[in-house]
């Protein structure tokens, strides 16, 4: 029983004041030398380095991954590859300097940074697809770059003014890092070429070659250009009324869809990541698939791998969307991961970095004018030219119909009801143009 | 493994901004600084009871005044809500105290609400530095032939900690369940409870490493691997182990059971991996035996095909009453005492011709073994009531001594 001291008995001083004192400056000081632990915060500006100018510390940088499906330690590398090996040649030169990397999907960065920015915990630095830079821009989630006499020798002229704002500073929405093109992978062990023509493709197939396709209407836009419906749909977004030459390039390019489902060995998937896995696990024989993905590709197939452009159509060349990947600076950096993240930015447009990764890795094209689109040596740098240079009569469309725009899940999910026999193309039709004309 | 802690390491780096700072101490300070003021301060004995309401004040008053400064707020609010939670849960748990067994009260609160309420407060934590679904996918290295990264191991935990505390709940309900269809018995629904218990323990084990991904040939190398060892090493445990199991099955040590261990009758309130726990009603003490006593020595048991007992009381009268006399008032008083079964009846008995008394007894049923000596203490004390109402004489011990 505890005994109570009297009211003349001296009360001992209580130890628990001492013992919480210390409690709380130990908590104190944990939280000061973790602050310290983590690299220092200098001034603004220029001084925001060491006394010599070098940056070092922390920066975070969040990467966007298209598509819906599940993320997987092979997707995780495959989209951190080229960043790791830039991260690497930047250490050589900034020690102190590391990078945090993280993925996230392109349709939800928006919302994810507009509430990590309420924390005051929004990566220092983005890549993310064009489309997804001007809605962070337009959403005053990312700073704006200037147009710096530097940036304007630098970037192609086409690749900068993709980028540029809408407002009258005309500055960019973030800077320009590579394109990635859209090409045809196959096994070259079951189709020695891949086809050049949609026919082609479908008489391959007959023959029992298993053709994978995507169903997602940016991966699946290639065909519309084939086919003769790329003018048409391009009017539609900028709600002119179509002709009745575009009308009928838009239905043939539904009838095409339609009737390629129908085949046995013609394969429709949601997801990209599905189509890999079948083209590396032998289910696919013949796939579309984007540049960065020939690094895993060629590591699970080796010699197998066969690369080459879209298939031409009966109106002409294929209109792939070439995604172009862009670096896109946070507002809620210190001075120092704010500088981090510039110096890095700048180190990968270089030209020796441009050219080191276009050549090394043999998955981005160059944005970089210094640097010569490289096609002579390798036939695989050679389709993704071609390719690229097809994508630019999509531009009318894919500077409208962004990846994380609820149209382009609603367009795909009404071409996948058509081809699925649940509407019909004619309907489809007029369904796309009130779609492409209305508002996101 | 050297990924994650890379990638947790990389987490301070927050710290470099001074908005993120600002916030934790707007978060944590205010709640520490009460915490100290209420020991530094014992006799204001109001203060210290409602010392989390007051931080909570302060928490919510900082981050006001992070709003209306225009800062970074979200953190801090973050912060001061799960704090919030924390001492609902508490406040919660104090209210529920009077209406709620403390013993399922505590399992509850210390083995399923807190240690949810830490992991999901964690995750949350966690995807606002980071990307949850990208951290899942972070490899942990290569454990039985299988590459398995965070989620699937975080995951595996997590479900194989919530079958451990939430199945107890669920297999008594489903075996009180079956045993309505059956017609078990109390002690046959609890051993079908634990039996019930380790199925889904084991198939949730199964399930947990196989969803990891782990090769099951090489699992099952690794568990002959052990066997051995476990025969060397801990074979004592291994082998309570087995022995609780067979019980479980032969339905001899369940818990409800009433045991004759050591001179006193005792009941099995659990029956553990290791150790069975039983308890003395006669100083309120519980005997930890381990399982394997039970499978290699004799065991007296009241409840192993049904629950009655027969309990005996021995008592003396003179030489001078009639036995029939006798016996039949035994029997009559010993009906007359409350918890002993008119059927069957209770039945008089001569023992012996002593040297100064003739011995009688009496036997009778009861429904509970455990009452046992309560009831037979009853009866003695009727019986006394009843001889001295009949003036049947209890005699002392006679001695005649002889002079020379």
């Amino acid at each position: 029983m505890a005994v109570r001291p009297s009211p003349t008995t001296p009360i001992p001083r209580p130890v628990a004041p001492r013992r919480c004192a210390r409690t709380l400056g130990a908590a104190l000081l944990a939280l000061g030398l973790l602050a310290g632990c983590a690299p220092q915060t200098g001034p603004q500006g220029h001084g925001n380095r060491n006394a010599r100018g070098i940056p070092k510390g922390t920066a975070y940088v969040l990467i966007g991954s298209f598509g819906q499906e599940q993320l997987s330690q092979a997707l995780v590398e495959e989209q951190e590859e080229l960043v790791r090996l830039l991260e690497a040649d930047f250490q050589q030169l900034h020690p102190q300097v590391s990078l945090q990397l993280a993925l996230s999907r392109e349709g939800r960065i928006p919302a994810e940074l507009e509430a990590r920015q309420r924390d005051g915990l929004a990566p220092d630095l983005l890549l993310v697809s064009g489309t997804t830079a001007r809605e962070l821009h337009r959403r005053q989630l990312s700073r704006p770059v200037p147009v710096t006499p530097e940036l304007t020798r630098l970037l192609r002229p086409h690749v900068r003014d993709r980028l540029r704002s809408n407002g009258t500073d005309r500055q960019l929405v973030g800077v320009p890092m590579l394109l990635e093109p859209q090409l045809a992978c196959f096994n070259r062990q079951r189709l020695p070429q891949s086809p050049t023509t949609l026919a082609a493709l479908e008489e391959a197939s007959e023959r029992g070659i298993e053709v994978g396709i995507p169903v997602n209407v940016i991966d699946l836009y290639w065909s519309a250009g084939a086919l003769g419906a790329n003018d048409a749909l391009i009017s539609a977004t900028r709600g002119q009324r179509l002709t009745a030459a575009q009308q009928e390039g838009v239905l043939r390019w539904l009838r095409w869809l339609r009737s390629a489902n129908m085949r046995e060995r013609v394969n429709f998937f949601s997801h990209q990541e599905a189509l890999l896995q079948g083209l590396i696990g032998g289910q696919l024989d013949w796939i579309t698939c984007r540049s960065t993905s020939l690094g895993r590709l060629r590591k699970a197939l080796g010699e197998r791998l066969g690369v080459a452009v879209l298939p031409n159509g009966p109106a002409g060349a294929p209109t792939p969307m070439v995604r172009q990947r862009v670096w896109v600076f946070g507002r809620d950096s210190s001075p120092n991961q704010r500088a981090i993240a510039e110096d890095f930015a700048h180190f990968s447009l270089s030209p020796m970095m441009q050219r080191y990764l276009t050549l090394h890795t043999q998955q981005m094209l160059p944005v970089s004018r210094e640097v010569s689109m490289p096609t002579g040596g390798s036939p695989v740098l050679a389709a993704m030219v071609r390719s690229e240079l097809q994508s630019r009569a999509a531009d009318g469309i894919s500077s409208r119909l962004k990846s994380g725009d609820p149209r382009v899940l609603r367009i795909s999910q009404v071409l996948l009801e058509m081809m699925f026999g649940q509407r019909t193309p004619e309907r489809v039709r007029g369904e796309l143009v009130v779609l492409l004309g209305g508002e996101p | 493994m050297s990924e994650l802690w890379n990638l947790t390491t990389g987490w301070v780096g927050y710290l470099q901004r001074g908005p993120v700072l600002l916030q934790l101490l707007v978060a944590i300070l205010p709640v520490m600084a009460i915490s100290a003021a209420s020991r530094v301060l014992p006799r204001q004995a109001r203060f210290r009871r409602q010392h989390r309401l007051w931080s909570l004040a302060l928490v919510a008053l900082g981050c006001l005044l992070l709003i209306a400064l225009g800062q970074r707020s979200g953190l801090a609010i973050y912060l001061g809500s799960v704090y919030a939670w924390w001492v609902g849960i508490h406040g919660l748990r104090c209210r529920l105290e009077p209406l709620v067994d403390p013993h399922l009260l505590q399992q509850i609160d210390s083995g399923l609400v807190r240690p949810i309420f830490v992991v999901v407060a964690g995750l949350i934590l966690v995807d606002k530095v980071d990307n949850l679904e990208d951290v899942a996918v972070v490899p942990l290295g290569s454990w039985f032939g299988a590459s398995v990264n965070v989620g699937q191991v975080g995951s595996a935990l997590v479900i194989l900690y919530l079958l451990i505390t939430g199945s107890g709940p669920l297999a008594v309900l489903l075996a009180r369940l079956l045993g309505r269809l059956l017609n078990l018995t109390e002690g046959s629904c609890r051993g079908l409870a634990l039996m019930i218990r380790y199925l889904v323990v084991a198939l949730g084990l199964v399930w947990a490493l196989d969803r990891t991904g782990f090769d099951r040939t090489a699992i099952l190398a690794i568990a002959g691997g052990l066997s051995v060892g476990l025969g060397f090493g801990i074979k004592e445990v291994f082998s309570n182990f087995i022995s609780g199991l067979w019980l479980l099955f032969e339905g001899s040590v369940r818990p409800g059971e009433v045991l004759y261990i050591d001179g006193d009758h005792c009941e099995v309130r659990r029956l553990g991996l290791r150790a069975a726990l039983l308890w003395r009603d006669r100083d309120n003490t519980e005997l930890l035996i381990p399982n394997q006593i039970f499978l290699t020595t004799t065991t007296t048991t009241f409840t192993g095909s049904d629950g009655m007992r027969r309990c005996q009381v021995e008592v003396s009268a003179a030489y001078r009453h009639r036995p029939r006399e006798v016996m039949e008032l035994m029997v009559q008083t010993a009906a007359a005492v409350p918890k002993v079964l008119p059927k069957p009846g209770p039945v008089g008995l001569i023992l012996r011709y002593g040297d100064s008394a003739v011995g009688y007894a009496v036997r009778f049923w009861i429904a509970n073994p455990m009452e046992a000596t309560a009831v037979s203490s009853a009866v003695r004390e009727a019986i006394w009531e009843a001889f001295q109402a009949n003036a049947i004489e209890i005699p002392y011990t006679q001695v005649v001594l002889h002079q020379a």
